[in-house]
């Protein structure tokens, strides 16, 4: 099935199959009390013992309970101004743009935030984000606009401001910015104890006036174990569990104590097929046989629920982007012989063993995300082994070196990605991108050249039938596989009001949740 | 064995260990359909097709029974051949050598001993995935250090009798005496830890497989599927309740049968080091 971004929206608003209120419109907010949320997807880059102790890394899960980013991209996947008032390109290149700050605005120990902070802040971030690392040079023109000079035209560029690696820290060097912990959130840390939980308490000079309503957050980590969250949530330790899968928000859904709530939009996994020397994903005809091995139908009715989950086309496009194109579909018999047909092709007439796919309990429902893929490919003579590997350190362990002569190679692995505006989630296909298997070749060229003319095009229909393009290299070279995936739920104590989830995880915010 | 069998509760331990690993050997052959196979919709309740039902996959919950004992006895069962050789042989090696060896080794024993088991697997997995081997050596180890401290505490009242004095003064060399004097006087003791150590492996594989650190899936395992089906205990409890019986009745099977066998030989099955 395929989700428009009609049925998508709609469906965040209400979905009479979970039981799922619209969100909660109080007549009177009350300010005051504690909130406890559980977590159970595993968002967070502090599992990197390189970032475990930088606060920015930690809370990345909930970024804007301390920290602010210039844009805020909304349920709708639309940008929003957050800190900054306005924004735009300096010229017609899109190469260059300027970036207005709300005056005001202050930080957690007092000071204002000015456009020295926002080049501080990029000049840490261009170092660590990959989408930031277009941009070459920041500066301060004056004291609330900032100008970012970027290697070539973007007419996305904006989104990027919005990232969880985009937050604004008080200005420092890049060795030390951000470890103070210090942001303009709405709730500025107390305590933090690293990988378990995260205490916040309200800013009360915070920009939006007369909010955040909450005295003081918890933020509790329990990825990976979505039942004792459950459990947490009917003893009365947690008020809110965030990212449930849909087999337990159809269970805890039931219950007239709790109400469920979706994000929308939709996540999903992107399986990297290695493309380095000696890997079976080195031959195309391979990489098409298991994309048409997998039945993404099957994931999508046994793991999500027809009505939950989406079909996947092996971009990072969710379905509910406007420019999202599907992979046009065969009848599962014709896929699994067409299968076949390529893996006799490629030399392989009684199937082929591809060795272990590792997955790691990134979300709920990511074993059984993978059982299903496993079994359904194996109708066509594939034989994967799954193997479980934790989340702390997952990220080092299926990445390599870009340099295939250092002999550490990536591997055929998953990860979670969440929904994003085109000008991110195709480049994330980049030849330089581990997700892409480090994908080369005269297509992938023609990928990337099709990407900066998209990018540097103003106009959104021409953009999109540029996308459009892409997304056809990618059905025919199959750099990576994304079967299939789902909306987002949280959970939430009926008392507690003015909680909407969003799509990405990292844009949820707290400034109007209250507890009646 | 006829002293074995003269007791009820160390026949019906007997019995039931038998019944679990005939089932667990014949799955292939008795199973209706492959354990892996998704057959159906999620979640369809038990009927003539499927007598437990089908779980949150489609795939048949009585299948997924008979064949979930395979791995957890294979790791539990090697675990405990692990621990029992690996631990009788430092154990007896230090109730040969005392002195500083002794010390040092038993020093590492309680060190140990004082690492949580959960942390001490999570570590290892970690480090070395979570595949069957690798869990076998894990739980091994664990149960390692009881039977050093056990084998080292009878060693050291075998070194004191006179064959193994003949034996010294005959000029054999440490590895002889304790292969061939001291080993065979604690196979009986060997036999009975392994029962228990076996036991004790079996639900550790199964706590560890519902925390997640154990058999991963799709591997057809009685923990696993305790684990997966506890988001749905209110409305299909017996998918949790079907495998939480099998795990229970072969422990207790197990525990049956060594005490059985531990007052058939005359020994008594408590006062093993623990770990």
């Amino acid at each position: 099935m395929t989700i428009t971004r009609r049925t998508a929206l709609a469906a965040a608003a209400a979905s009479p199959l979970l039981g799922i209120d619209a969100v909660a419109q109080p007549s009177t907010p009350v300010r005051g009390g504690t909130l406890n949320i559980a977590q159970c997807s595993a968002n967070r880059r502090s599992a990197s013992p390189q970032n475990a102790r930088h606060p920015y890394f930690l809370v990345d899960a909930t970024t804007r309970l301390p920290y602010g980013c210039l844009v805020w991209v909304n349920r709708a996947l639309q940008l929003e101004p957050e800190l900054a008032e306005r924004w735009g390109p300096a010229d017609e290149s899109m190469a260059v743009w300027d970036i207005t700050l709300r005056d005001g605005l202050l930080f957690h120990d007092g000071t204002p935030v000015t456009a020295r902070d926002v080049v501080a802040s990029f000049e840490f971030h261009r170092t660590r984000s990959p989408f930031a690392r277009q941009i070459e040079r920041i500066e301060a023109v004056d004291r609330l606009t900032a100008r970012f000079f970027l290697d070539a035209g973007n007419a996305e560029f904006p989104f990027v401001l919005g990232e969880y690696d985009s937050v604004i820290m008080p200005a420092a060097p890049p060795e030390t910015i951000g470890l103070s912990g210090i942001g303009c959130g709405p709730y500025r840390i107390v305590s933090t104890d690293p990988n378990r939980s995260i205490v916040y308490e309200r800013f009360d000079r915070y920009w939006r006036a007369g909010l955040p309503l909450l005295d003081r957050i918890t933020l509790h980590n329990r990825e990976g174990q979505q039942d004792s969250a459950i459990a947490g949530l009917r003893s009365g330790q947690f008020d809110v569990v965030m990212t449930i899968d849909p087999t337990a928000a159809r269970q805890i859904g039931r219950d007239q104590d709790y109400v469920v709530e979706t994000g929308g939009g939709g996540y999903h996994y992107v399986v990297q097929l290695p493309q380095h020397p000696g890997s079976p994903f080195l031959d195309k005809r391979v990489r098409q046989a298991l994309a048409y091995a997998v039945d993404r139908e099957a994931i999508v009715r046994l793991v999500y629920g027809a009505q939950n989950g989406w079909v996947g086309n092996d971009s990072h496009l969710v379905a509910a982007d406007p420019n999202f194109l599907p992979r046009p579909a065969l009848p599962r018999a014709q896929a699994v012989a067409r299968a076949r047909a390529l893996l006799a092709e490629a030399g392989h007439p009684n199937g082929i063993n591809l060795g272990t796919l590792y997955w790691s309990p990134q979300t709920p429902e990511a074993g059984r995300y993978f059982q299903v893929l496993q079994e359904t490919v194996r109708e066509a003579g594939i034989t994967i082994a799954l193997d479980q590997r934790p989340n702390d350190g997952y990220v080092q362990f299926r990445t390599g070196d870009n340099d295939f002569a250092q002999g550490r190679f990536h591997r055929f692995a998953m990860t979670a990605v969440g929904p994003r505006n085109p000008g991110i989630s195709l480049f994330r296909m980049r030849g330089a991108n581990v997700e892409s298997g480090h994908w080369r070749g005269p297509e992938q060229d023609r990928y990337m050249a099709l990407y900066r003319q998209a990018m540097a095009t103003r106009e959104d229909a021409a953009r999109r039938a540029m996308f459009h393009d892409m997304q056809r290299i990618l059905h025919e070279e199959v750099p990576a596989l994304l079967p299939a995936g789902a909306m987002t739920f949280a959970v939430r104590r009926r008392n507690v009001q003015g909680f909407a989830f969003h799509p990405q995880i990292w844009s949820v915010r707290f400034d109007e949740v209250w507890r009646s | 064995m006829t002293v074995l069998l003269r007791r009820p509760a160390a026949l019906l331990g007997l019995l039931l260990v038998a019944l679990h690993l005939a089932v667990a050997i014949a799955a292939p052959w008795i199973a209706p359909f492959a354990p892996t196979s998704l057959l159906d919709a999620p979640l369809e309740p038990p009927g003539a097709t499927y007598w437990l039902g089908t779980d949150d996959l489609g795939r048949d919950a009585f299948s997924r029974l008979l064949w979930g004992g395979r791995v957890a006895m294979l790791v539990a069962f090697a675990a405990g051949a692990v621990a029992v050789l690996g631990g009788a042989l430092l154990g007896l090696a230090a109730a040969y050598r005392r002195g500083s060896f002794d010390d040092v080794l038993m020093r590492l024993v309680e060190m140990k001993l004082a690492v949580p088991t959960i942390l001490f697997v999570a570590i290892f997995v970690t480090g070395f995935g979570q595949s069957v081997p690798v869990l076998i050596v894990a739980v091994g180890i664990i149960q390692m250090m009881g039977v050093v401290r056990t084998t080292r505490a009878a060693g050291i009242v075998l070194m004191e009798q006179g064959y193994v004095r003949a034996a010294q003064l005959n000029g054999e060399g440490g590895a002889t005496i304790i292969l061939r004097e001291l080993l065979p006087n604690v196979a009986d003791l060997m036999a009975v830890e392994f029962a228990l150590r076996a036991s004790s492996a079996l639900l550790l594989v199964s706590a560890l497989s519902f925390l997640g650190l154990g058999i991963s899936p799709p591997t057809p395992d009685w923990g696993l599927m305790v684990e997966d089906g506890m988001a749905l205990l209110e409305s299909e409890p017996a998918l949790v309740l079907a495998p939480a019986l099998c795990i229970a009745t072969l422990v207790l099977g197990i525990n049956l049968a060594a005490e059985g066998l531990s007052d058939a030989l005359g020994l008594d099955a408590a006062r093993g080091g623990g770990g």
